[in-house]
């Protein structure tokens, strides 16, 4: 088993790692602050290939590997969580199931723009009654003419606000459950399409997501991603994919919050000792780094796994699971490290905290990742 | 998991032993001790040696192969899992550090399984034109040879007993990887070979990792047994599988459990690159898999309710050695102290 990086990955690292600090950490409480979403850092990731790490070079994308992709989201996160999901969404959740489904026509037409970052995109599974339960969709699909008239809700649509295409799971037979889900492709400035207001939220406030309302949509059959009752595929597939990214989001976060919190604890002195000097500290920040470093290495397994084209669900759901749950740890005991400097918002570990939260949450919760470990784990 | 193709050899060799010659013995070794002579048969079966160069009779698969066979070992005997590693650890590590082939020759020989006194606070060593070492090791997997680290003037060091030498030793009961030879050591010896201050750290990350490696085995085993039995046992009309609260301690312990396995590997792969941070990533690994193990183990004697308390079930046991493993060598904060300067010369 190979843990190296190799040359490739390292210069990627490098290149991202300085957009990061330079332009994407600097701007990052204010982001926060003003609930802004960075259309400039946006802008820049397109510019920089962030934006479609995986998709192949002729549609527009990077070409790089599942590996490149974490240790880009990694660095991004760290710097600034809410610009992480915004590349994460566009990546795995919209470029991923276009690379992996789309017919020739569609990649051209649509998965060019988005990989190159000149079009912004969106995934829209949830709504307000199908969260966790996404079998339970109600936005329709109903046949017209060689086309389909689509009607529903879409709920907490990340960079729904902003996005120019976006991938939609609607209900086509609902007496077939989960085999009467089907995927579309759809162009979100086009008649029969509103938004909703943009959610105000705990965290990742510069990450926009809103409901995204379809009423008499018009989708033609060149529309149709996959077949018509794969739908719930597609999503289940894209989002064994998108784990992997919200892993290395949380990753980013942690890793942020483990090495603000080392840097204080060596400088802020209490007792006539460095705070790292007091027991108590230093192993809390030995424990912290133990469980990083864990997080990293699940993630790349992950990414490894899909890289070698196996079935990753397990892998995938472990990283994510273990990785959110990190995050969430960590970013609680670098407050806790930084005293009542970590509570206000002139120091930035408050703000982790507020992020750490959402990556238990999105893209399945901690409880969704658990029922798909333990049902592998159980299977016969 | 992708192993190399060497790697994956060497597994598909000793995996079969597991069933056929751990497997069977276990509970008795665990009341007993290990059978007189497992020791030369370990040597037959190529698990001494793993990590020492092909062409000087080893496995060449470096530590990185020494995990993935210990771990496997340790599903079925934590208390030969262990052996094993610190024979590998200690024994073939000290010979491989001083490039001495007659020591190298005696490790991979078989006469019995090299002990180790590490992190002990009470063994001093002198250096002048021979290596001394003196003082008390209490509580450590020592019934044989034994390679013990020393505090002398200028830092550690490291030294080679022989049996014949250790002199007064007092063989101890624990309750858990109860057939790994625990005793109490005076010694006042003379090593017969000896290694310095680096050779002492490089050793020691050598035990962290197989120690971690004997812990993951340790959970697998106990996490494979609970699936099993949640499968099969039948509450309120159904498969106690069926209950989220069942199914959240597997997936929680295996989850756990994968965590320190990548730390173990990493920490494997650091040391056999010979990097600077693989005392730390070894000291990480040891952390997490002994936690992880414990955890796991004890939550699947949860899920085995009652049988999971006696001795019909092997759980019990495992969690014993599980338990244990915290005790080799350094416990936990003693991990926790070692990677805390690391964390200083990075950020202050
Ligand atoms: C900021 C943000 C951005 C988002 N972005 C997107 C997006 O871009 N696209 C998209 O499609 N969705 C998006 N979502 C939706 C998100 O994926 C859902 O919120 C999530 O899947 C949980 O669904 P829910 O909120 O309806 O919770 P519910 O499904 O109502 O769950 C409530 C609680 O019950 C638990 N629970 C539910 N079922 C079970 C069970 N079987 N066993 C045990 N516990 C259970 C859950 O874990 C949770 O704790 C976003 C959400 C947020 C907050």
């Amino acid at each position: 088993m190979d843990l190296t990086l190799s040359e490739e990955h390292e210069a990627l690292v490098r290149m991202v790692r300085e957009f990061a600090v330079r332009e994407v950490k600097p701007a990052a409480a204010e982001i926060d602050r003003h609930s802004r979403f960075p259309s400039e850092l946006v802008a820049r990731m397109g510019e920089l290939g962030l934006m479609g790490i995986e998709v192949p070079v002729e549609y527009g994308g990077s070409g790089l590997d599942p590996i490149a992709y974490v240790l880009a989201m990694e660095e991004v996160s760290a710097a600034c969580a809410s610009t992480g999901v915004i590349m994460s969404v566009n990546n795995s959740l919209v470029c991923d199931p276009l690379v992996k489904f789309a017919t020739e026509a569609q990649k051209t037409r649509w998965l060019e723009p988005l990989a190159s970052g000149r079009k912004l995109g969106c995934f829209m599974l949830s709504e307000p009654e199908a969260g966790s339960d996404a079998a339970a969709q109600r936005t329709v699909a109903v046949p017209d003419g060689d086309g389909w008239i689509i009607d529903g809700t879409k709920n907490w649509i990340t960079n729904g606000p902003q996005a120019d295409t976006g991938i939609l799971f609607t209900m086509t037979d609902r007496a077939a459950g989960h085999r009467g889900i089907t995927a579309f492709v759809v162009d979100l400035n086009a008649p029969g399409v509103t938004r909703g207001h943009k959610d105000d939220k705990l965290g990742i406030r510069g990450s926009h997501s809103s409901q995204v309302v379809f009423e008499g949509y018009r989708a033609g059959p060149e529309q149709l991603l996959g077949k018509v009752g794969e739908g719930f595929r597609v999503a289940m597939s894209t989002l064994d994919c998108g784990r992997i990214g919200i892993a290395a989001q949380a990753l980013g976060i942690a890793r942020a919050a483990f090495e603000t919190a080392a840097a204080y604890a060596c400088v802020r002195r209490t007792f006539g000792k460095r705070v790292i000097d007091h027991q108590a500290m230093g192993f809390m920040l030995a424990d912290m780094e133990t469980e990083l470093e864990a997080a990293r290495l699940l993630t790349l397994r992950a990414a490894a796994a899909k890289m070698a084209g196996r079935r990753h669900s397990r892998e995938s759901s472990m990283a994510k699971l273990y990785a959110s749950e990190t995050a969430n740890r960590l970013a609680k005991a670098a407050i806790q490290i930084h005293g009542g400097n970590g509570y206000v918002t002139e120091f930035p570990v408050e703000r982790f905290y507020r992020d750490a939260k959402i990556t238990e949450i999105y893209e399945g919760t901690s409880e969704i990742q658990r029922l798909v470990i333990a049902a592998d784990l159980l299977k016969a | 998991m992708n192993w190399s193709p060497h790697v994956e050899a060497l597994l598909g060799a000793v995996g079969p032993l597991g069933n056929r010659e751990f497997a069977p013995h276990a509970a008795r070794w665990d009341d007993a001790g290990l059978d007189a002579g497992l020791a030369a048969r370990c040597s037959e079966w190529g698990l001494f040696g793993l990590s020492a160069p092909e062409a000087s009779g080893g496995a060449g698969v470096g530590m990185l192969g020494t995990v993935a066979v210990v771990e496997d070992i340790a599903a079925h005997s934590g208390s030969l899992a262990i052996r094993v590693a610190i024979h590998e650890a200690a024994a073939v590590g000290l010979a491989l550090g001083l490039g001495d082939d007659e020591l190298l020759a005696r490790a991979l020989g078989g006469d019995g399984f090299v002990g180790w006194c590490g992190a002990s606070r009470g063994l001093s060593a002198r250096a002048e034109s021979h290596v001394r070492l003196q003082g008390a090791a209490r509580m450590v997997p020592a019934d044989g040879d034994v390679v013990a680290v020393g505090q002398g003037p200028e830092g550690a060091v490291v030294g080679f007993v022989r049996a014949a030498d250790v002199g007064a030793r007092r063989a101890r009961s624990a309750s858990g990887l109860c057939a790994a030879g625990w005793a109490d050591l005076e010694l006042d010896a003379e090593a017969t070979h000896a290694g310095d201050d680096a050779l002492a750290r490089r050793l020691s990350a050598r035990v962290s990792v197989g120690v971690a490696a004997t812990a993951c085995g340790l959970a697998r085993a106990a996490i494979t047994r609970a699936v099993e039995y949640a499968r099969v046992r039948e509450q309120f009309g159904q498969a106690i599988a069926n209950f989220q609260a069942i199914q959240w301690k597997l997936a929680n312990s295996a989850t756990e459990r994968d965590a320190a396995w990548m730390l173990t590997v990493k920490a494997a792969a650091r040391l056999d690159a010979v990097a600077d941070d693989a005392a730390d990533a070894a000291a990480r690994a040891q952390l997490a898999a002994v936690r992880s193990a414990v955890a796991a183990c004890s939550e699947a004697l949860q899920v085995h309710g009652g049988y999971g308390y006696t001795r019909e079930f092997p759980i019990e046991r495992l969690l014993r050695d599980a338990r244990a493993c915290s005790a080799i060598d350094r416990g936990d904060d003693d991990l926790r102290a070692a990677v805390v300067p690391g964390i200083v010369a990075r950020f202050a």
